[in-house]
C-alpha cells in the first residue's frame, strides 16, 4: 500500500499539486484532499468554469458543505463507481481517498501526466505533421473496400490521382510527311498514310507521348544542326584557314591535278616566311643583348656618380673656405669650441637625467623581487586553499553520485519488481479460480447426489408407505410400524432442514464479519465525533442566528 | 518555361485557314479535339477533312494536337499562348479558335494529361495456387513439401484484361514470414491512425 500511495503522490506532484513525497493516504486533510481533487479536475475537464478550488477553514460549515456536495456531484458526473458524497471530503477515511484520487488520475488525459519538454516550433510543426498523417491514415483506414474499377471516378475529378495510369509509350515513328516520289499519284499517296490517331490506336501507343516525343525529337534536331553550324565559322584565322583549306581540301577525284601548283606555291611560301621569321627573332636576340647590357653599364656609370658627389661637395667648400685663410681658419677653431662646450653640456645633461633613472631602475628591481616574492607566497597560500576546496567538491561530487545512483536504482527496479509481482499475482488469481472451480464443481455434484438421494428417498417412503398402509388395515403390528416410520420421516425431514439452515446462517454470519472488517478500516468513531461536533457547532450557528432573526424583527415590531 | 514548338508543328499551323479551308480548318480543330480527349477509337472519323489536301490536313492535325498538348504540359495561359501564335504568323480567325478550344476544355485536357506517367506497378489483385509434388520420376514418392505460388496482378482499366506483375513460388515459412510482415504494416498503420 505505501508503494501505492507514493505513485498516487508522485502522480500528483507531477501535475502541480505540491504534496510532501513523504505523505501517506492517511495524511490527506478535508482541505488537502479538496484542493488536489480540484486540480485533478481541472485537468481532466479544462473547460469547466465550476470546480471548487479550497476548502473554507473554521465555522463556515455551510460553505464548506455546499462546496463538498458539488465536488462529488461533479465526481459522480464522472461514473465514479464507489460511493461518493460530502462525506467523502469532509470526513474522509484511508480507503476511500485511495480509491478516489486512483480513478481521477486514471481518467486525467496521457499528456499530463507525463511533463511536457517544448523544443520550440519545431516540435510544433513536427506535431502539426504527425497528425495529419495520423488523419489521413485513421481516415483511409475507415473508408469501405471498394472493388478496383469504381476507385478513380470521384478522385478525377479532383485532378487524377489513383490507380488509373496510362504509361507514357510514344510512338517512335510517326509518319508525318509522304515522300513525294514521281511516276505516282499525287491522291494515292497522300491517303496511304494514316493520320496520327490511326497510327497510334493500331498499335496501343499513346497518342499524347507520341506527340511529345515528336515534337521533342524535332526541336533537338534542329538544335544539333545549327550547333554543328557554329563550330565552323570561329573567329580565329588559323581555323579559317584551316577551314578554308579543309573546304577546299574535300574535293572530288577529278579535281586532282590542278591542285598541285596552288599546293606547292603555298609551301615555298610557307618555307619563305618561316625563314624570314628566323633571321629576325635572331637579330632581336642580339638587340636584346645589347640592350641589357647598356642598362649594365648605366647602373654601373650611375653608382660612381652618386660616390662621387659629395666628396666634389667637400672640395668645394674647401676652396670656398680657402679663399680667405686666416678669417675662416678663426671662425673654424670657434665653431669647434662651441661645439665642444656643447658637447660637454650636453654630455652633462645627460649624465644628470641618467643617475636618477638608473637609481629608479634600481629600486624598482628590489620591488619587483619582493614582490613577486610576496606574490608567491600569496599563490602557494591560494592554492592551497583551492586544492582544499577542489578536495571538498570532490567529496560532495562522490556523495550526490552515490545517491543519485541510488535514487536511480530504485526507479528502475521497482519497475521490473512490479511486473514480477504482477505476474504473480496473475498467476495466483489464476490457481484461486481454478480452485474455486474446482470447489463449484463439487458443490454441484454434491447437489446433484442429494437431489438423487432425496427423489430416491421420497420414492422408497412412498413404496414402504404404501406397503404398510396396505398391511396396516389388518396387522396392530404393522400399523405401529406405520406411525413410527411417519414420526421417522419427519425427525429426519427437519434434521435435514436443521442442517440446511446451519449452513446458511455460517455463510450469512462469514459476510456479515466480512462487512464489519470492510467498515473498520473506514475508523468510523473519528469521524463520527467530527461530525457530532459539527453537528453541535450547526446547532449554535442556527440559535446564532434564530436570536439575530428575533431581534431584528423585534427592531422591525418595534420601528 | 517557353513554348517550344518544332517547325513541322508551326507549318501545320500556319497551313490551317490558309492552304486549309476554314471550315474545314474548324472541323479539324474539333475533331483533333475530341481525338486528344478520349484515346479510345469511340470517336468518330469525319472524311471531309482529308477530301482536299489529304496530307497537309494530316500534318495540321498532328500540329493541332502537339499545340495542345504541349501547351497544357507547361500550364500555359491562354493570353500567353495567344501571343505564341501571333507571333507566329497564325492566320487570327484560326488563332481565335485554337484560343478558345484551348481555354474551354483546359481542365479536361490537364486531367487527361494527369493520367499519364510512369509509376511503380499498382497491384490490385492476387492469385495463388497451392502445389504438392505427388510423384515424380526421381524419386519414388513426394517430398509432401506444399509450394505456394502466388501470381500479383492488376487489372488493365482500359480493356478490362488482366496483367500479371510478379509471379513467385514460397515454402510455407516463407509465406508466413510475409503474411506476419504484411500484418505488422497493418499493426503500424493502426498505431498511427490511433
Amino acid at each position: 500500500m505505501d508503494e501505492v500511495d507514493k505513485i498516487i503522490v508522485h502522480s500528483l506532484n507531477q501535475i502541480g499539486c505540491h504534496i510532501d513525497d513523504q505523505c501517506t493516504m492517511a495524511d490527506f486533510t478535508p482541505t488537502l484532499l479538496v484542493r488536489t481533487v480540484s486540480q485533478c479536475l481541472k485537468k481532466i475537464q479544462p473547460l469547466s468554469t465550476n470546480i471548487p478550488q479550497e476548502l473554507p477553514e473554521g465555522l463556515a460549515m455551510a460553505q464548506r458543505f455546499s462546496i463538498a456536495t458539488t465536488m462529488s456531484a461533479i465526481i459522480s458526473n464522472l461514473n465514479y463507481r464507489g460511493d461518493i458524497g460530502y462525506q467523502t471530503f469532509l470526513y474522509p477515511n484511508v480507503v476511500d481517498v485511495r480509491k478516489l484520487l486512483m480513478f481521477l488520475i486514471e481518467k486525467i488525459p496521457r499528456d499530463e501526466v507525463k511533463t511536457v519538454t517544448q523544443v520550440g516550433s519545431f516540435s510544433d510543426d513536427l506535431d502539426i505533421w504527425r497528425k495529419n498523417v495520423k488523419e489521413t491514415i485513421a481516415q483511409q483506414l475507415r473508408k469501405p473496400w471498394i472493388p478496383q474499377y469504381c476507385r478513380n471516378v470521384a478522385p478525377a475529378r479532383n485532378f487524377g490521382f489513383g490507380s488509373q495510369i496510362t504509361h507514357f509509350k510514344p510512338h517512335h515513328n510517326l509518319m508525318l510527311y509522304a515522300k513525294k516520289l514521281p511516276l505516282q499519284n499525287d491522291y494515292a499517296t497522300q491517303h496511304k498514310i494514316m493520320n496520327i490517331f490511326q497510327q497510334t490506336a493500331k498499335q496501343d501507343f499513346d497518342l499524347i507521348s507520341s506527340v511529345l516525343h515528336q515534337n521533342s525529337f524535332d526541336l533537338y534536331l534542329s538544335e544539333v544542326i545549327t550547333s554543328g553550324r557554329q563550330l565552323k565559322i570561329s573567329p580565329q584565322e588559323n581555323y579559317l584557314y584551316i577551314a578554308g583549306a579543309g573546304e577546299s581540301g574535300s574535293p572530288t577525284l577529278n579535281d586532282l591535278p590542278e591542285d598541285i601548283n596552288p599546293l606547292s606555291k603555298l609551301t615555298a611560301e610557307l618555307n619563305n616566311l618561316k625563314g624570314e621569321n628566323a633571321e629576325l627573332l635572331a637579330k632581336r636576340k642580339i638587340l636584346i643583348n645589347n640592350i641589357n647590357s647598356m642598362k649594365d653599364q648605366q647602373n654601373l656609370v650611375q653608382k660612381e656618380l652618386e660616390c662621387i658627389r659629395p666628396e666634389v661637395k667637400i672640395h668645394e667648400r674647401a676652396s670656398l673656405v680657402l679663399d680667405n685663410p686666416k678669417e675662416n681658419i678663426a671662425k673654424l677653431e670657434t665653431l669647434i669650441q662651441t661645439v665642444l662646450e656643447r658637447r660637454k653640456n650636453l654630455d652633462q645633461q645627460w649624465q644628470d637625467y641618467r643617475k636618477p633613472m638608473l637609481d629608479r631602475i634600481e629600486t624598482m628591481k628590489c620591488e619587483k623581487h619582493l614582490s613577486n616574492a610576496k606574490n608567491a607566497k600569496e599563490f602557494s597560500e591560494i592554492i592551497k586553499q583551492l586544492e582544499q576546496d577542489l578536495y571538498e567538491k570532490k567529496v560532495q561530487h562522490n556523495q550526490l553520485s552515490a545517491e543519485l545512483r541510488a535514487v536511480g536504482n530504485d526507479r528502475a527496479a521497482p519497475r521490473n519488481e512490479y511486473i514480477h509481482r504482477i505476474l504473480e499475482f496473475i498467476s495466483n488469481i489464476r490457481k484461486q479460480r481454478n480452485d474455486i472451480y474446482k470447489v463449484l464443481d463439487d458443490t454441484r455434484d454434491l447437489q446433484k447426489q442429494l437431489n438423487s438421494i432425496s427423489a430416491q428417498l421420497q420414492r422408497q417412503f412412498c413404496y414402504t408407505d404404501d406397503l404398510l398402509f396396505q398391511t396396516a388395515k389388518h396387522d396392530a403390528h404393522s400399523k405401529l410400524a406405520y406411525k413410527l416410520l411417519a414420526t421417522l420421516h419427519s425427525t429426519c425431514n427437519e434434521l435435514v432442514d436443521l442442517v440446511a439452515k446451519t449452513g446458511n446462517v455460517t455463510n450469512s454470519s462469514r459476510e456479515i464479519e466480512v462487512q464489519i472488517d470492510r467498515e473498520k478500516t473506514k475508523n468510523v468513531t473519528e469521524s463520527l465525533e467530527q461530525i457530532t461536533a459539527d453537528i453541535r457547532n450547526f446547532e449554535n450557528l442556527i440559535h446564532n442566528i434564530q436570536t439575530e432573526i428575533r431581534g431584528i424583527e423585534n427592531e422591525i415590531s418595534k420601528a | 518555361m517557353s513554348l517550344k514548338l518544332s517547325d513541322s508543328v508551326l507549318k501545320g499551323l500556319q497551313q490551317l485557314g490558309t492552304e486549309i479551308s476554314m471550315d474545314i480548318s474548324k472541323k479539324l480543330i474539333t475533331n483533333s479535339l475530341k481525338h486528344t480527349l478520349s484515346p479510345e477509337s469511340s470517336v468518330p472519323s469525319v472524311p471531309d477533312i482529308y477530301a482536299a489536301n489529304a496530307d497537309k490536313a494530316k500534318l495540321s492535325e498532328y500540329a493541332v494536337v502537339s499545340l495542345l498538348v504541349v501547351a497544357t504540359k507547361h500550364c500555359y495561359e491562354a493570353t500567353a499562348l495567344r501571343t505564341y501564335l501571333e507571333k507566329n504568323e497564325v492566320q487570327p480567325i484560326i488563332l481565335e479558335e485554337l484560343v478558345t478550344t484551348y481555354e474551354n476544355h483546359r481542365k479536361e485536357l490537364t486531367i487527361r494529361q494527369l493520367q499519364l506517367g510512369s509509376d511503380f506497378p499498382h497491384i490490385t489483385d492476387v492469385q495463388w495456387r497451392i502445389m504438392a509434388d505427388v510423384r515424380s520420376s526421381t524419386s519414388d514418392c513426394s517430398s509432401g513439401e506444399l509450394n505456394f505460388h502466388v501470381n500479383l496482378g492488376r487489372y488493365n482499366e482500359s480493356n478490362g484484361a488482366r496483367e500479371t506483375i510478379v509471379e513467385f513460388v514460397c515454402s510455407t515459412e516463407e509465406l508466413q514470414l510475409l503474411i506476419n510482415k504484411l500484418k505488422e504494416i497493418e499493426r503500424h498503420c493502426e498505431k498511427v491512425a490511433n
